[in-house]
């Protein structure tokens, strides 16, 4: 009996110890979350946040002179102004100037313009540096990252990180992808204005095209037909016409099956690849033919991202060099 | 983990926008310095704002400083990153040194929210050889078996499965 309790108290003491350890969220969470959304619905628009250039230290010339710094550029401050001047920004003052009753008059230019002429430039840019960096991948693929590199989603990403959303003169705050990525495109044309093309590409080339540092490159260079694909790339290179052959089988007729295909060339495998059926495996195998014949597997030598490139007018003819708009 | 690590959220060690492998540019964008002109614990940051904060703004031209006096109020410095975070330190009866340090060290940080690291490294391609899969190591002499086959090694009857 005596033995009995002892037992008992033991297990008492065990589980008051396992519950004091358990990892809950503890009781006053839930209540204090639904307490600050309350008040935050009861101050209404004033719970939002107050843009960063209304607050009284704020010197937007020191700003930009140190957004200039930072990316170790030199801007004219005037062109930069004008890169960052939104053209909601200006439509905002013409409605406050109409309701005022003054007739709407602003010398300003918004940055819509600049941003078309800059995202030109980054693209043959990026097209230019791609197709140096990976001389053996055909043109459509290139142009699959280059258009990753140029798109939307990642130039209001790279004008967000860069704190463009401080600078920016627009009606909304924060400032929508859609400002952050017409800002981002004129800061760079700003650039090629103030310091010439060159810089600007260099810039291009540090904060747009090293975004590709580390990733996977053969995401953008899948071929629709790869088969089809491969005997071109063999037939233009005056190779033998690939012949897909089964290496080995495991788990026929399973739900787990595994084929391994491998793709040989004058008897000399030229690509290897699994998959769940034979078909698969032979897409995957020519796939990584043509991914070594490009030079674009994982296991390739890292992109250099110091490359100094000859300008961009032998690159394409029609590149002029910017010239300044008339300030009034 | 601990328990105050629970609304912590979870990450892996980045750098924002692959800083440093184009050009590197710091991500302090801007620094507050609040403080009193007459109150004693401010009196640290009076020293440093007279003799070196001109030195620290030569050295951080990419970082702009303002300077607010406020009456019989702690000094603090609020440090703002590119990416719209903000640190806030409270820096009352530090010497001159410190808050120079303090500041140095602001102006060397990515401005990301702290964050729990799941490793203390991460890279994207984990395997160097490849990926395993079962045709990985098989034993060459399957290619000249003959099927069915009864092993006559006994110790060895697993390499054939």
């Amino acid at each position: 009996m005596q033995a009995l309790r002892r037992s008992l108290l033991i297990l008492r003491a065990s589980s008051a110890a396992s519950r004091l350890e358990s990892r809950n969220f503890q009781k006053y969470v839930a209540p204090t979350y639904k307490a600050f959304l309350s008040k935050k619905k009861k101050m209404g628009r004033l719970a939002d946040p107050h843009p960063r250039n209304t607050f009284a230290e704020w010197n937007y010339d020191a700003e930009l002179y140190a957004f200039g710094q930072r990316l170790r550029e030199n801007f004219e401050p005037e062109i930069l102004k004008q890169a960052l001047l939104d053209v909601s920004y200006l439509e905002k003052r013409k409605i406050e100037q109409e309701e005022v009753g003054i007739e709407p008059e602003l010398n300003l230019e918004h940055n819509g313009e600049m941003a078309n002429t800059g995202n030109r430039l980054m693209s043959l840019y990026v097209e230019q540096y791609l197709t140096t960096t990976i001389p053996k991948l055909p043109k459509k693929y290139i142009k699959n990252i280059r258009d990753h590199l140029i798109s939307d989603d990642m130039h209001a990403h790279i004008g967000k990180q860069l704190g463009l959303s401080d600078l920016i003169l627009c009606d909304e705050y924060p400032p929508t992808p859609e400002i952050l990525v017409r800002a981002f495109r004129s800061v760079i044309q700003a650039l090629a204005i103030s310091s010439g093309a060159d810089r600007a590409c260099g810039l291009v080339r540090d904060l747009v095209v090293a975004q590709i540092a580390g990733q996977d490159l053969t995401l953008f260079c899948s071929p629709e037909n790869p088969l089809k694909e491969l005997e071109e790339h063999l037939k233009s290179t005056n190779q033998q016409p690939p012949e897909p052959r089964l290496i080995s089988v495991i788990g026929q007729n399973f739900i787990l099956s595994s084929y391994d295909v491998g793709v040989y060339s004058n008897k000399i495998m030229i690509g290897r690849g699994f998959g769940e059926s034979a078909e698969t495996a032979q897409n995957m195998a020519c796939c990584d033919a043509l991914w070594r014949a490009w030079d674009v597997t994982v296991r390739r030598k890292p992109i250099s991202f110091k490359l100094e490139l000859p300008p961009l007018e032998k690159f394409d003819v029609s590149v002029k060099t910017p010239s300044r708009p008339v300030v009034t | 983990m601990s328990n105050s690590h629970l609304f912590m959220s979870a990450g892996w060690v980045t750098a924002p926008l692959n800083n440093g492998i184009g050009r590197y540019s710091g991500q302090l964008q801007r620094v507050v310095i609040k403080f009193c002109k007459t109150h004693g614990c401010s009196r640290g940051v009076r020293e440093f704002v007279e003799s070196n904060l001109i030195d620290f703004s030569r050295q951080n031209p990419g970082v702009a400083v303002y300077v607010k006096p406020r009456r019989h109020r702690a000094p603090t410095i609020t440090a703002e990153y590119c990416n719209g975070e903000r640190g806030y330190m409270h820096v009352s009866n530090m010497s001159r040194d410190e808050v120079y340090k303090w500041l140095s060290h602001q102006t060397t940080q990515s401005g990301r929210e702290f964050c729990r690291y799941r490793k203390f490294w991460r890279t994207e391609t984990p395997s160097i050889q490849g990926v395993w899969s079962p045709h990985t190591f098989r034993d060459p002499r399957l290619n000249l078996a003959e099927f069915p086959m009864v092993s006559t090694a006994p110790k060895d009857w697993f390499r054939f499965c």
